[in-house]
């Protein structure tokens, strides 16, 4: 175990309001897109558009998928016909906007050449002038010596829980061993204790990597959009359906949200959107002064306490708990550099 | 022909530039006015005699004036800015009043209580919140809205309520889906077509929650809270049917005392007899009754309805309603509001006679789901159950459902209609109103629909071709025969059913500080002729507004090119003015232009109106850019004004006129006689025939003490009940005393019927819709190719296959497009996206601009300036229509020139 620690951070799609705050404040990435990693058959990582470290010392992060497609500005675009999928793809662009911004995601396997210290300092980060939710920013800690497999991992579904895997969990006794050993201190381990991040990611598991099949472990990660049922549903109007709609009706299809973060397995992504569902499930019985149903909770693995902590963190946290960083992190120290630690080893 | 005719493609020219980083970091003043007040500072010494001397000189007015809108604008320090702008303050305050200031805000503000504070009007831009606190309600409708963009802190809260179990339905017609993806379903009508959707609903509420079945709660409140059991009489027409009339009052009845005029009669439940309510929702010994179904003394009459929606002509339609006589076989004959709304809302009970719908699926008849969907093309389905969750939620919380309303309702010609239809939703569902407006404590507040305000001000009204009629109802009977809309503004002005600033043709604080009693003077004066309204000769000078404060981007967006000239004096084109001479309104000739001394901006980035204003401060959406909120500039401005009063103003009485109070207690039913004394009707009485006066202390040095002092309760307390029956003259006229559905303006009735056009081509008439002004100013979405392509989108119309075939343009060819304010070519862009019978294209001819296009509704809607009758003065700052513009596209004639 070679335990490093990072501050990371996970943006809410729900509340973002699509303003360039938190991303103009981070070292901008420019447009040539370096395209990430990819597996060579013998299993080793090589740079996906190839000709070398160097050509990608830039990248960006949202792909074409994700941007409207550029065809003559100003016209609109279809999709041919009425046909469904066509339909709801329309749906997702016209009503949200995934916004993905090129900019530096702290990625644990950076392809770039540029990338934070490794240990961990952050960079900068200001998010003052959010218009939207807060972003929120914490410390994980992670295993250095797992990057390189969990980067490398076979199929790219796996590659969610591969990071998964890499992040380690302060409140183990042997993690806090090793964390004193590689000279972690008590405030990071303190502050990794109560990361937001790590809560939002490990604990919860309502936050998801974008483009993990890129194989850079990215540390900027976003809770997906409960964004709305799709309009052909709404026609059916049965009465057994749910309050909130089911989640694999959502407007955005959870292939599309997949697409942007799973890889394209659509299992973790309807797993933290259930959770979503079931908190304002069960938080709307409170509200209403009712008796919450427990199987809400049950059934997305979830106990009623943690549905309520989940909630405060999502909706009335205040700042400080938000935002957890150690004191000596707080200002902003970007080490630039041209090797990149964990990359040079492949 | 060649591309020549096309704007540059908007690759060329790209939308508004995004705000600098960070926004505005100090304020800006007009260059050539700065340089003016310096000098005339540097020679008199004193901000305020400065200002007064560059005002004084007609050409150094005018120069500056004429920049407005071109570059100039000059980095200022914030002392000397702020300086300025008291200064011109001061003087207007000092020189022509307090009611020649204006400030467009939303209700709660600091911007509105501070123009409260000195007697400024406050234009209303926006009503934060219909219902239960929106942010704390279980079920919210966002009606029209887009808070993403207009409201980004909102947004925030929003998605905290989600989270919280709040159930959001998006009301989206129209604009493109901003808020909708905060939104758990989303509903989509056609523009201006949502009044339809609201009364649809209102029919499944009725029909399930008091007919079917009834909600002990909604019938509670009800009883309680609403004049739906008062008792309406019915008048008698040639054929045997009825038409409803007035409510039944107390003085009707012989009852005697000072209020039996204004008493609305309800029939006791216990008794059987027609008792008189006190108006408080506590239970008292009165238990009204709701319906008179089974109580009726005959088998029902037939009361006609208006029925606007039969083919774009209006036509009647025929219900019956239980009725009964009061008092023998002479009495009056009645029924109540109930019964008259289930007419309405076409909900039908067993042997009352009349056309009645069969089920939610009969699409012909007005009022059911189905007949919504023919308009809406909302699913009959999905409007049920929306209808049905929201009053279930209300039922099972005890009213806890909110409406959040926005420009995509308001902005509508008939904006006041949808509004009412949706506001009915709450009234019927006993969920509370509570709109907050901008509070001085108990003294009286001028505040002005900002639609009024633009008429007038920007001489919008000069420009009418139709004498308001055109709106009547086919069963009104021609109380509005050659009235303008002018005429009916000045109207309400008199007989005080609406605020409409200046007030009259003289400084209010040299009017109120006259000696003896103020009130008794001016109302001998305007008896005798000395003292006129100023709305009655709006271009005279003395008349003028002279200082506008604006805190919302997108005001200017409505006022079009000739007011921008009227109001600002830009070098603008003028029109010559058109057919219909009002009545009592002098029109001069030529047209004023630049009546504004000063156009401030508070602005935390570059906006439409930034590039107009003299001044521009940074502040505003709650943000802390350059360093200082709203309140903050205000409290700077409020201590420099202060600090200018003690020399120029001191402690003064200001006369204010504000419209009649109608939420007084006890006063269930004010009388809704428009009695014009100007015309010999009655005689001016203040706050009975002609609007209340008061003398209000305004000590002026010590502004920014009482501004720093506690913010009092901007709540308004509801004082009166809650009127579905709008028992008003006007809206009798218009066929609008119940909540009734009138599709978009179409006084033409022209809207879609395919012709010939001047070459030979075919032709069809659409209605077009712009971007809100904001979505090209703003700047949450440089990044959202969308909306800066539709805001900016160069010269393309978008365009429904359907209307395409019309006119047998195909994608790419270029079409015209003829409105009121000329010719457009454009390059066609066929989307199956848009619906038939609307174009898309976009307002501004290039970045930056305000609607300069644009020009709004030609015609004043009356009912607009008539209050609302339910507790609250009812102005709820609906801005102008400007949603129902039409326009007819055909293809160029194919001769090339």
């Amino acid at each position: 175990m070679r335990p490093k620690a990072r501050i990371a951070t996970v943006i809410n799609l729900d509340t973002c309001a699509g303003c360039p705050a938190c991303t103009a404040a981070r070292p901008p990435v420019e447009a040539a897109r370096h395209g990430g990693w990819e597996l060579t058959r013998l299993g080793r990582l090589r740079l996906r558009n190839g000709g070398g470290r160097l050509r990608g010392l830039t990248g960006a992060f949202p792909r074409p998928a994700e941007l409207p497609p550029r065809r003559r500005h100003g016209r609109p675009w279809t999709y041919g016909g009425d046909d469904p999928a066509a339909r709801a793809r329309l749906a997702f662009e016209q009503a949200f906007r995934v916004s993905l911004r090129p900019s530096c995601a702290d990625c644990l396997n950076p392809p770039c050449g540029e990338t934070c210290s490794p240990d961990a300092t952050g960079c900068a980060y200001a998010s003052g002038t959010c218009v939207g939710g807060l972003p929120y920013v914490g410390v994980m800690l992670y295993d250095a010596d797992k990057v390189r497999a969990a980067a490398s991992a076979a199929r790219e579904q796996d590659l969610y829980a591969a990071q998964l895997g890499v992040f380690l969990d302060p409140e183990d006794a042997r993690v806090r061993v090793a964390c004193e050993r590689a000279g972690i201190t008590g405030d990071w381990l303190e502050a990794a204790r109560r990361s937001p991040v790590r809560a939002l990611i490990s604990t919860y598991r309502v936050a998801l990597p974008p483009h993990p099949e890129d194989r850079t472990l990215p540390m900027v990660w976003y809770v997906p959009p409960l964004s709305p049922v799709v309009d052909a549903l709404a026609e059916g109007g049965g009465e057994a359906r749910s309050l909130f709609g089911a989640v694999d009706t959502l407007r955005v299809p959870l292939e599309q949200l997949a697409d942007v973060f799973t890889a394209g397995d659509v299992g973790p992504v309807r797993a933290a959107l259930r959770r979503l569902t079931a908190m304002r499930s069960h938080m709307r019985a409170v509200g209403l002064g009712k008796e919450p149903d427990p199987s809400v909770p049950a059934a997305v693995g979830l106990g009623a306490y943690a549905l309520e902590e989940l909630y405060r963190l999502l909706a009335t946290a205040p700042h400080d708990e938000r935002t957890v960083v150690p004191a000596g992190a707080s200002s902003p120290v970007v080490i630039r550099t041209t090797r990149t630690p964990e990359a040079e080893e492949i | 022909m060649t591309d020549t005719a096309i704007s540059p493609a908007p690759s060329e020219a790209p939308g508004p530039a995004p705000p600098p980083a960070g926004g505005l970091r100090g304020p800006r003043v007009r260059g050539v006015l700065l340089e003016q007040y310096r000098e005339a500072r540097r020679r008199l010494r004193d901000p305020v005699l400065a200002w007064a001397d560059v005002q004084g000189d007609p050409e150094r007015r005018r120069r500056y004036q004429r920049a407005r809108g071109a570059d100039g604008l000059v980095p200022a320090e914030w002392d000397e800015a702020v300086e300025l702008v008291a200064a011109a303050y001061v003087h207007t305050l000092g020189a022509y009043g307090p009611d020649r200031i204006a400030g467009l805000f939303p209700a709660d503000a600091p911007g509105a209580r501070f123009h409260a504070l000195i007697g400024a009007p406050v234009l209303v831009s926006a009503t934060p919140s219909r219902g239960h606190d929106w942010a704390d309600a279980a079920y919210l409708l966002l009606w029209g809205g887009d808070l993403p963009v207009t409201r980004a802190p909102d947004a925030r809260r929003l998605a905290r309520a989600r989270y919280r179990g709040q159930k959001v339905v998006a009301v989206a017609p129209g604009d493109p889906a901003g808020g909708t993806r905060l939104a758990d379903e989303v509903l989509h009508p056609h523009p201006g077509t949502d009044g339809a959707l609201a009364l649809a609903m209102g029919h499944v509420v009725l029909k399930e929650f008091f007919t079917d079945r009834e909600s002990p709660f909604f019938a509670e409140h009800a009883r309680r809270c609403t004049d739906l059991p008062f008792l309406v009489t019915l008048e008698e027409r040639d054929d045997g049917a009825y038409t409803p009339g007035t409510f039944l009052r107390a003085a009707d009845l012989g009852r005697r005392g000072e209020d039996a005029a204004s008493r609305a009669v309800v029939l006791d439940e216990a008794t059987g007899r027609a008792a008189v309510p006190d108006g408080t929702p506590e239970p008292g010994s009165i238990s009204p009754v709701l319906s008179l179904y089974g109580r009726e003394v005959s088998a029902g009459g037939e009361v006609l309805l208006p029925d606007f929606d039969a083919g774009g002509r209006a036509g009647v339609v025929r219900r019956g309603v239980p009725v009964t006589r009061l008092g023998g076989a002479t009495g009056p004959l009645v029924t109540t509001v109930f019964d008259l709304l289930l007419a309405r809302y076409g909900v039908a009970r067993p042997g009352l006679p009349g056309r009645w719908p069969e089920s939610y699926a009969d699409g012909g008849t007005p009022g059911t789901p189905a007949w919504q969907e023919t308009h809406t093309s909302v699913p009959a389905a999905a409007c049920v159950r929306i209808a049905r969750e929201f009053a279930r939620t209300a039922e099972s919380s005890r009213g806890r459902c909110a409406i959040l309303t926005g420009a995509g309702t308001h902005r509508l010609f008939h904006g006041d209609t949808v509004h009412r239809a949706i506001l009915a939703l709450l009234t019927l569902t006993g969920c509370p109103d509570a709109s907050p407006g901008p509070s001085d404590g108990s003294r009286p507040v001028r505040r002005m629909d900002p639609a009024a305000y633009w008429f007038l001000h920007t001489g919008r009204w000069r420009h009418e071709s139709r004498t308001v009629d055109v709106l009547a109802s086919p069963l009104g009977k021609g109380r509005l025969a050659g009235l303008t809309g002018v005429d009916c503004l000045a109207l309400a002005a008199r007989t005080g059913w609406a605020p409409v600033y200046p007030a009259f043709d003289r400084n209010p604080l040299d009017l109120g500080g006259t000696f003896g009693d103020a009130v008794a003077r001016v109302v001998a004066d305007l008896r005798a002729g000395t003292l006129a309204l100023a709305c009655e000769d709006p271009d005279a000078p003395r008349n003028w507004p002279r200082v506008l404060t604006l805190s919302s981007s997108e005001a200017l967006g409505p006022v079009g090119e000739d007011g921008l000239r009227s109001l600002l004096g830009t070098a603008s084109p003028t029109r010559p003015p058109e057919g219909a001479r009002p009545r009592d309104v002098t029109r001069r000739e030529p047209a004023p232009e630049g009546k504004l001394d000063l156009l401030l901006s508070l602005d935390g980035t570059e906006t439409a109106s930034t590039c107009l204003a003299d001044v521009v401060l940074p502040a505003g959406c709650g943000r802390t850019d350059g360093g200082r909120t709203e309140f903050g500039t205000f409290m700077a401005l409020a201590e420099r004004i202060g600090a200018l009063a003690v020399g120029h103003l001191g402690a003064r009485e200001d006369l204010v006129a504000t419209p009649l109070p109608h939420g007084a207690p006890g006063a269930t039913a004010p009388p809704g006689t428009v009695l014009d004394w100007r015309h010999g009707a009655c005689t001016p009485v203040p706050g009975r025939t002609m609007p209340r006066l008061t003398v209000v202390e305004r000590d002026y040095p010590a502004v920014a003490t009482a501004f720093a002092g506690p913010t009092p309760d901007a709540e308004q307390p509801r004082t009166g009940l809650r009127h579905l029956f709008l028992d008003h003259d006007w809206a009798h006229e218009l066929g609008e005393s119940l909540p009734v559905y009138r599709p978009p303006l179409d006084v033409d009735g022209v809207l879609g019927v395919a012709r010939r056009g001047p070459g030979g081509q075919p032709e069809v008439t659409v209605r077009r819709l712009t971007p809100h002004e904001q979505w090209s100013v703003h700047s949450a979405h440089p990044d959202d190719l969308f909306l800066p392509a539709l805001a900016s989108g160069g010269g393309y119309l978008w365009l429904s296959p359907q209307d395409a075939e019309a006119i047998g343009a195909a994608d790419g060819d270029l079409v015209e497009a003829v409105g009121p304010d000329g010719l457009t070519v454009a390059r066609a862009s066929v989307s199956s996206r848009m619906p038939a019978g609307t174009v898309y294209t976009r307002r501004a001819p290039s970045a930056g601009l305000p609607g300069t296009r644009a020009v709004g509704p030609l015609l004043l809607k009356p009912t607009r300036l008539i209050p609302g009758h339910d507790g609250h003065d009812g102005h709820d700052g609906l801005t102008a229509g400007t949603g129902d513009e039409v326009t007819v596209i055909r293809r160029p004639g194919q001769e090339v020139e």
